[in-house]
């Protein structure tokens, strides 16, 4: 193979190759699998959790044993899976391809994101080793900082040092987003899903930095045997979840606002049509970055904060729906009238839309004072969240995954077995999650091993989906896996899609494009109607 | 003369590297400011919580060591700032020059810091089992503040001395020119932002209660 | 570029200022100016840093890109702080 054919791939192949690397599509990769993992952990933890709730009696697992199984689940889903998802791995790599770039601005400060992530996952994983931590994902002190007799600074070390790997990510986005952009690439000129990375960096930048800092004051606090979270010195645990969900909250739009890129890229192409309303859907990518700064308090309704403040939040909370909404509204506008077609890709992003919708709107219902009131603390919250995160965020993931795999593997998955496993996600995870917004409703309460009997047949109904879901995901990461051995050669552009990340071979050389490329027009130049045929049709004739 | 201003691979030229490097680090000093404002906010809320025993409190930190500190850090800005001004005036000498004095005076800032905190221990001001009974018990929180605060600070200054000492190898080396000083300018704003966050250590811990 | 950096001499005389600002937060402390005292002492904080800011990290002499970054970092700071303090201000309890 001559130097000029070579892809990213083919370049070397040794360990050494890898884990020195500063190529962006290879730091993609490495953090696809390493997030697989922690992913697969967490899943595993979820799986206990679920068999226990089989039974109203707690017949599996102590109830310390449980504390510490949702805690895992929790802390691994969050900052060792959800938040590197998609900015990571498919952000890193298709960022520098779409916006007709070399590499990303600082690739070193890349790859040692990688590695802060690593440093960051064995901490985790140990604490896990040693013991586990009990006090939930959110380490509400005093009990995190003065009473619980777990794991619990160096697990919140492990998040720090991976929450600087995030903070490096970010900055590399939105240095390399402002910075590298091909020649007449203008910022409304930009794919959707770059807009919703660059709000996610403004998140990630500027909303990490504040957990550092409050889990080290928390973990100072806890060594040192004195702090001020604790009542017992006149403290003020209120003021830990404060600063806790001022990034946390934040941080729930970064396990969002990717997957509502992802869904403006792959809706266009498989519709064959313009995005409806460009600028909103750009603008309300900033918007939903920054009220969702505003709205933290949410969380916090029955905390003792002061009233007037819980319905400052409450109302703000509402506005955060405005945002969300326009870009529902404009992904179904977009769907009107098109020319859609249904590969794996489009039916997760149907269902993301789908998903979204019914979370969004619970939460709206959470957002709601008294409403709140009633739910708190109940599987209302747990199923409102994971229809966000899960039926959101990971379809998506699942979804921009098989969008982009062609580019990534240079191979063809294999559509039917893609188009049945994102069926099967979506039936499972329907019958997994919305049984909990009954059991909340009803008042099941959320982090407790044993129940009141008649919530039972709620819970086996959702255990039942959860064996359907994790067949779900059993099946890509099996069809994926064979594919990069013997799946299709992928041509350069499989879907007919605009965009610079098609127009480079797939995969794409060491050092992506072998010119610059120069942009002239609008993105999602999809051509009218009646030119659709004629275009599906020549390129069947290739195959 | 030898050519330093290297582009890297992934840049097309070099003002856009360097553009690339100085929106890289304001978007991280944008990210410190985030990482203290949690300190500075529980500063807040507590000093409206005990207001009295905060008064109590910061009556006992030692001002003239404070003083001290503050001019040392003020001088050390000035000097790095000139270090920078040498380098984009192509007097190569000079920057060695004035990154050895930065230098310096960082490290007289923690030696000052460090005979301070050798007081305050004299002094019983360590929270805990061991604060002094005659202090109200909620000036225990100021003191936690006080130590969490200048503690997480002088750990900048160390990075900070730790990043100008690979400047000053650099300069040595006569890395640094009128073409190519990005790195040290650079190193210059991290230098100056952990100054800034002393002023409002100083005001907030030393002097803003003392007159009561 | 040249024209567009601030000269030794300018240097010298922001440090003057910075100084001489710090000796009056220091003088302030000692004398009661009764509700005076905290807001000059925090005025005069934010004096020294915007100088700071702009001479001796050149903001003035930066980009409108490099601003925006920069004040991101003091707005979000200022939602953190007035949004918390809307609860500990209202709270009726305490």
């Amino acid at each position: 193979m001559s130097e000029e054919n070579k892809n990213y791939l083919s370049t070397g192949d040794t360990v050494k190759s890898w884990l020195l690397t500063t190529d962006h599509k290879r730091i993609g990769i490495l953090f696809l699998f390493s997030i697989l993992l922690f992913f697969t952990i967490a899943a595993v933890a979820a799986a206990l959790m679920r068999i226990e709730l089989l039974t109203p009696q707690g017949d599996l697992v102590h109830a310390d044993t449980y504390n510490k199984l949702f805690t895992i689940h929790g802390v691994l889903m969050v900052w060792f899976f959800l938040i590197p998802s998609i900015p990571s791995v498919l952000g890193n790599f298709v960022i520098p391809l779409m916006i007709g770039a070399r590499d990303m601005a600082f690739p070193k400060l890349n790859l040692l994101s990688w590695y802060l992530f690593i440093i960051g996952g064995f901490f985790a994983f140990h604490a896990i080793i040693l013991g586990g931590v009990d006090t939930g994902w959110t380490f509400y002190t005093p009990y995190s900082s003065a009473y619980s007799n777990s794991h619990v600074v160096e697990m919140a070390l492990g998040i720090f040092i991976a929450g600087f790997g995030s903070i490096l990510t970010g900055l590399n986005f939105i240095v390399t987003i402002q910075t590298m952009r091909a020649p007449g690439l203008t910022w409304f000129r930009l794919p959707l899903f770059i807009w919703s990375l660059f709000a996610t960096s403004v998140i990630l930048v500027l909303a990490t930095p504040v957990l550092a800092i409050t889990l080290a004051l928390m973990s100072v606090e806890r060594i040192w045997g004195i702090g001020i979270f604790n009542p017992k010195l006149g403290g003020d645990p209120v003021l830990f979840q404060h600063l806790f969900w001022f990034y946390s909250h934040p941080a729930v739009y970064i396990m969002i606002l990717p997957g509502m890129g992802v869904v403006s890229e792959v809706i266009t192409c498989f519709a064959r049509k313009k995005i409806f309303g460009y600028y909103f859907v750009a603008f309300s990518s900033v918007a939903i970055a920054v009220v969702g700064f505003l709205v933290w308090g949410h969380h916090m309704f029955v905390s003792s904060q002061s009233i007037y403040a819980g319905m400052a939040f409450s109302i703000l909370s509402f506005l955060v729906a405005i945002p969300s909404a326009i870009k529902v509204f404009n992904w179904t506008m977009t769907l009107y009238r098109g020319s859609i077609s249904f590969e794996a890709p489009m039916i997760y992003v149907l269902s993301f839309i789908a998903l979204f919708v019914i979370g969004g709107l619970t939460g709206l219902m959470l957002a709601t004072l008294p409403v709140d009131v009633h739910v708190h603390g109940t599987y209302f919250v747990v199923a409102h969240f994971h229809y966000i995160m899960v039926g959101g965020m990971v379809t998506a993931f699942m979804g921009g995954l098989h969008y982009w795999w062609p580019k990534i593997s240079g191979r063809m998955y294999p559509e039917k077995l893609g188009q049945l496993a994102a069926i099967i996600m979506f039936v499972g995870f329907n019958l997994t999650f919305f049984p909990q917004y009954i059991l909340g409703y009803l008042g099941m309460p959320r982090r407790v091993h044993e129940y009141a009997p008649e919530f039972q047949i709620y819970n086996v109904l959702s255990t039942a989906g959860a064996s359907i879901l994790g067949v779900g995901y059993l099946l890509p990461l099996i069809y994926l896996l064979w594919s990069i051995f013997y799946g299709k050669r992928a041509t350069a552009n499989p879907w007919n899609a605009t965009g610079l990340e098609w127009q480079t071979s797939s995969p794409p050389p060491k050092n992506n494009f072998h010119e610059t490329p120069v942009v002239t027009e609008e993105p999602y130049n999809y051509p009218p109607l009646n030119e659709i045929g004629e275009i599906t049709l020549a390129s069947n004739e290739h195959k | 003369m030898k050519e330093n201003s290297i582009v890297a691979d992934q840049f097309e030229n070099a003002q856009q590297q360097s553009e690339a490097a100085h929106l890289g680090m304001w978007t991280f000093i944008a990210t410190e400011i985030l990482f203290f404002g949690g300190l500075f906010l529980a500063y807040i809320v507590y000093r409206h919580f005990y207001f009295t025993e905060f008064v109590a409190a910061s009556k006992h930190t030692e001002v003239l060591f404070g003083t001290i500190n503050s001019i040392i850090l003020l001088t050390s800005s000035l000097t790095m700032a000139l270090a920078v001004h040498a380098a984009k005036e192509n007097y190569r000498l000079q920057i060695s020059r004035w990154l050895a004095l930065t230098i310096f005076l960082g490290l007289a800032f923690l030696a000052v810091k460090g005979l301070e905190y050798h007081d305050d221990i004299e002094n019983k001001l360590v929270p805990g089992a061991h604060f002094d009974p005659s202090l109200p018990a909620q000036s225990q929180i100021f003191f936690w503040l006080y130590w969490t605060m200048t503690g997480l600070h002088a750990i900048h200054v160390t990075v900070g001395l730790g990043v100008l000492s690979t400047m000053l190898l650099l300069a040595r080396k006569e890395k640094f020119s009128a073409n190519y000083n990005t790195p040290l300018t650079l190193a210059g704003l991290y230098w100056h932002f952990v100054d800034i966050v002393w002023l409002f250590l100083f005001a907030l811990l030393y002097v803003i209660s003392r007159h009561k | 570029m040249k024209s567009h950096h601030p000269t030794k001499k300018l240097f010298v005389f922001v440090w003057l200022a910075l100084v001489m600002m710090h000796f009056m937060i220091l003088g302030s402390a000692y004398l009661n100016l009764g509700f005076v005292n905290t807001p000059l002492i925090l005025v005069l904080a934010v004096v020294q840093m915007l100088l700071i800011l702009a001479y001796f990290m050149e903001a003035r002499y930066s980009a409108k890109l490099i601003w925006i970054a920069a004040a991101a970092g003091f707005f979000w700071l200022l939602i953190q702080w007035i949004l918390t303090l809307s609860d500990y201000l209202m709270r009726q309890w305490h």
